[in-house]
């Protein structure tokens, strides 16, 4: 008998709590995944950008520091699509130091305590440095992708990329929520 | 007991009352077709969901895997590594001896080698043995994530990767920026539980990086009475404590990485092999280890990592300080020393290649008066060497992984493994069809019990199949078969009084996993299911049960695992937790004729609840509160072969109180 009593309250715990919470409305959110978007913003990013003293037989070269869920979706957009007829190949990186060659930098806001110790290396590669944590334009970032009530938008550090010689469309000025002029 | 139930029920109907209205988006728009033509303009008119780490790497992984994450972690209130693995499809715990608790795979007990341990890529495995041991082992606190292949790894790992490698990977200097620290107590019903402090402070500098992690604890494995099979019997409040101390230091300088591990983990222990021992014994397991490596970029297509690795172990210590005649001195030490390297070249987009060659001398000494078997000195010591490679073709079909390792040991026969794997990811779906081959290398005592051992060879089929039921339900399911020839298996002959190892004939597994996961806004909902049969695959009469073919020994055929977690409000969360297990069978006693006689134990109901805030009083202050085995369940752990060891208690209803404190550095 309490071996017919646990089977019973067994079934009815793994039956009738998930049943519990489907009564209860639990409406779930499923908006289009964070890190796709956001791989697709970074490819994106790159049309609004002068990549014309690249040498002719390199790749495009995105790097992500540390390992974050967005590598696989850029993977995905690398195996699609080119910049400027070059193949794209996605880098990830644990050390400033690797960073020559590339020419976007991705850093996920687990690790944006890194942002700082990249600043001069950026400058000198003339890498666009794109983040997601608040106030990483003050650290040295050219566009910072925030969410804004479940959608992404981006600020932009315009008057760094002017000082750093990189040059951009103004229709990326446009399309930011934010400029640092 | 039937009020209390409902209880339960009650609470999480009022539970999760509150948490009704989740905002609602838009239906996925990442088809194959459409959304990687979207402009910047387009992009930012899409409503996004918070990312599901697990379901992004594993479903296009060519492996059965399971992720752990830190919040998981965290939110789960786990006490220890085998907390977190009970709730993994197929992972069971077993007794082996002397108080030692061991991990099981899919039904086939995997103790002595046939399953890695990782951490932060270095393997825990000890190697006279080749054992892990659970129990208030491995500390969980510093954890980023755990990636758990359950299924064989030998093609990339190894000879001790056969049925399954748990990889843990902890805080990267960048992602602890600051440090944390932990104090957790836990009180069974009629004894303290566990007590453990933990501190780990790590930061990334422009080319420097450090971390470093302090783990000790003290825990007991019961509060019950362990009764053996000739009615002796002792406290195990008193006589099964589980002490463990860890420290994990890693750095970085460029490119240059250094990782050093010192694991020191102790069990007291009366029951020793069968009988119950008049003293506590305390068997010691000692490990140190450190390891040097570096990323070469050759271009940025191509990395090559060379490392070199020196390790340095005691394990199953015993060297004589309670001395009587009851149980023997052992006292060997293992030292391996490894160097090799790892490339990882990505000709173009679609094409990833990792090849490898390893080679490692290994040296066991015997410390005290003892001498090995099959050398006759106090050394016994070999050579090994890999060589391993691994392609994966990405097509516009299906994704193609195919690999091989070439195993070279001086003293035993050389091992071929190859795999083969098809892999194909879709937006709401995926399917899996993989063949392994793996090997389980004998050990120092392997060889040194019988120098004609040879490796054990296993055959694995797994067939897996995901599909995406609503944009945030996922339900997986997979099918293995699993083989395994000439298994190395440990005999004692009670007319000889001598013991070593054989390479029996075949034993294996069949079953089926499912795995239902539901993460929404307030958080998750994972069930899984898993069943097992060694009908037809298990020829050992070490591992049978009379008259139940598709059972083995101490190895429940099903079990239902369920893990969920709700967040109220910014600071509060509850996770209930429960793990169901089938009736199992194992030995119960012992006839006149000193055979074993085979029963069955009930099965097992295991509620768990945990409440957690963060941000209490001050930012970066957490608490948790757990009570694990609510129903106070007599939970035990049985030995998965016959040899003579009656079921070991496990604890009774434990709560555990946590508090952490995690500072960052602006």
């Amino acid at each position: 008998m309490k071996i017919f009593n646990k089977i019973r309250n067994g079934i009815v715990l793994v039956l009738f709590v998930p049943a519990i919470l489907i009564l209860h409305g639990f409406t779930t959110s499923s908006g289009t995944d964070e890190n796709a978007v956001k791989a697709m913003f970074i490819y994106n990013f790159s049309k609004y950008f002068d990549w014309s003293d690249m040498e002719s037989g390199d790749d495009f070269v995105i790097a992500v520091y540390g390992q974050s869920a967005i590598v696989k979706y850029l993977d995905e957009i690398a195996q699609r699509k080119t910049v400027n007829e070059k193949s794209i190949l996605i880098r990830v990186i644990s050390s400033p130091e690797e960073i020559r060659g590339c020419q976007m930098l991705f850093i996920p806001e687990n690790v944006s305590r890194i942002i700082s110790a990249f600043q001069g290396s950026a400058t000198a590669n003339g890498l666009v440095l794109i983040t997601e944590s608040k106030g990483s334009l003050n650290k040295g970032a050219h566009i910072n992708l925030i969410n804004v009530d479940g959608k992404l938008r981006f600020e932009l550090n315009e008057s760094l990329l002017k000082s750093e010689g990189i040059k951009f469309s103004k229709g990326l000025s446009s399309l930011a929520t934010g400029n640092k002029y | 007991m039937k009020s209390r139930f409902y209880l339960i029920i009650v609470f999480c109907h009022l539970l999760f009352s509150p948490a009704t209205a989740q905002p609602t988006g838009t239906d996925s728009v990442r088809t194959e077709k459409n959304f990687y033509e979207l402009t910047l303009e387009q992009l930012m008119g899409l409503e996004v969901s918070v990312a599901s780490r697990q379901s992004l790497t594993t479903r296009e992984s060519p492996g059965i895997v399971t992720l752990i994450t830190e919040e998981e972690i965290k939110s789960s209130g786990a006490r220890d590594l085998m907390d977190l693995l009970r709730m993994v499809p197929g992972f069971e715990f077993c007794v082996d001896v002397e108080g030692v608790v061991g991990l099981a795979v899919r039904g086939n007990w995997a103790h002595e080698g046939k399953a890695m341990l990782l951490i932060d890529g270095i393997e825990m495995n000890e190697n006279l043995y080749s054992t892990l041991q659970f129990g208030n082992h491995y500390p969980i606190h510093n954890i980023r994530r755990i990636e758990i292949i359950r299924g064989p790894g030998s093609a990339i790992y190894g000879g001790n990767a056969e049925y399954a490698v748990i990889n843990i990977i902890s805080k990267t200097p960048a992602e602890l920026n600051g440090g944390q620290a932990n104090f957790t107590y836990g009180r069974m019903l009629t004894a303290s539980g566990l007590q453990s402090a933990s501190v780990a402070a790590g930061n990334q500098y422009k080319n420097f990086g450090f971390s470093a992690a302090l783990n000790t604890a003290t825990a007991i494995r019961s509060d019950r009475q362990y009764t053996d099979f000739w009615n002796s019997s002792y406290d195990m409040a008193d006589h099964s404590d589980l002490r463990a101390t860890h420290l994990n230091i890693g750095m970085q300088y460029k490119k240059l990485k250094f990782r050093g591990i010192i694991d020191k983990y102790t069990v007291d222990t009366r029951d020793n092999y069968d009988k119950v021992l008049e003293k506590t014994y305390r068997v010691r397991f000692d490990t140190y280890i450190g390891e040097l490596s570096r990323d070469i970029t050759i271009s940025p297509r191509l990395v090559i990592t060379p490392k070199a690795n020196l390790k340095y172990q005691l394990p199953w210590k015993y060297n004589g300080e309670v001395y009587n005649y009851e149980m023997l001195i052992f006292y060997t030490s293992s030292s391996r020393y490894t160097g090799g390297f790892i490339t990882n070249w990505n000709p173009n987009a679609k094409l990833n290649i990792i090849g490898g060659a390893e080679y490692f001398y290994d040296r066991a000494c015997q410390q005290a008066d003892a001498l090995f078997n099959s050398t006759g000195t106090q050394i016994l010591d070999y050579n090994n060497t890999s060589v391993f490679a691994q392609a994966i073709l990405k097509t516009k079909i299906v994704d193609i992984t195919t690999g091989a390792r070439y195993n070279y040991n001086d003293r035993y026969a050389a091992s071929f493994v190859p795999r083969l794997s098809f892999t194909r990811a879709f937006d709401k779906m995926h399917f899996k069809l993989l063949y392994s081959e793996a090997y389980k290398a004998p050990n120092t005592q392997n060889i040194d019990l019988n120098p004609d051992i040879e490796p054990e060879h296993t055959t694995v089929i797994e067939l897996e199949a995901g599909v995406k039921l609503f944009s945030t339900i996922y339900l997986t399911g997979n099918l293995y078969d699993i083989t395994t020839i000439d298994p190395i298996l440990y005999f004692y002959d009670i007319n000889t009084d001598q013991d070593g190892y054989r390479n029996a004939t075949r034993t294996g597994t069949k079953g089926v996993e499912l795995d239902l996961q539901w993460k929404f806004h307030r958080g998750y909902f994972d069930i899984t299911y898993e069943y097992y049969s060694a009908a037809g695959k298990n020829s050992l009469y070490e591992f049978e049960v009379p008259g139940h073919k598709e059972s083995l020994l101490a190895i429940p055929n099903h079990e239902i695992t369920l893990s969920s977690n709700l967040r109220i409000g910014k600071k509060f969360s509850v996770s209930p937790s429960i793990n169901i297990q089938s009736k199992r069978y194992g030995v119960t006693g012992i006839d006149a004729f000193e055979e074993p006689v085979i029963g069955s134990y009930d099965a097992l109901y295991l509620f768990h609840l945990t409440i957690r805030a963060e941000d209490i009083l001050i930012n970066g202050l957490s608490s948790g509160i757990s009570l694990f085995n609510i129903l106070d369940e007599h939970q035990s752990f049985l030995q998965p072969y016959k040899g003579g060891h009656a079921a070991l208690p496990g604890a009774s209803r434990e709560l555990v109180v946590s508090i952490t404190y995690r500072f960052t550095k602006k």
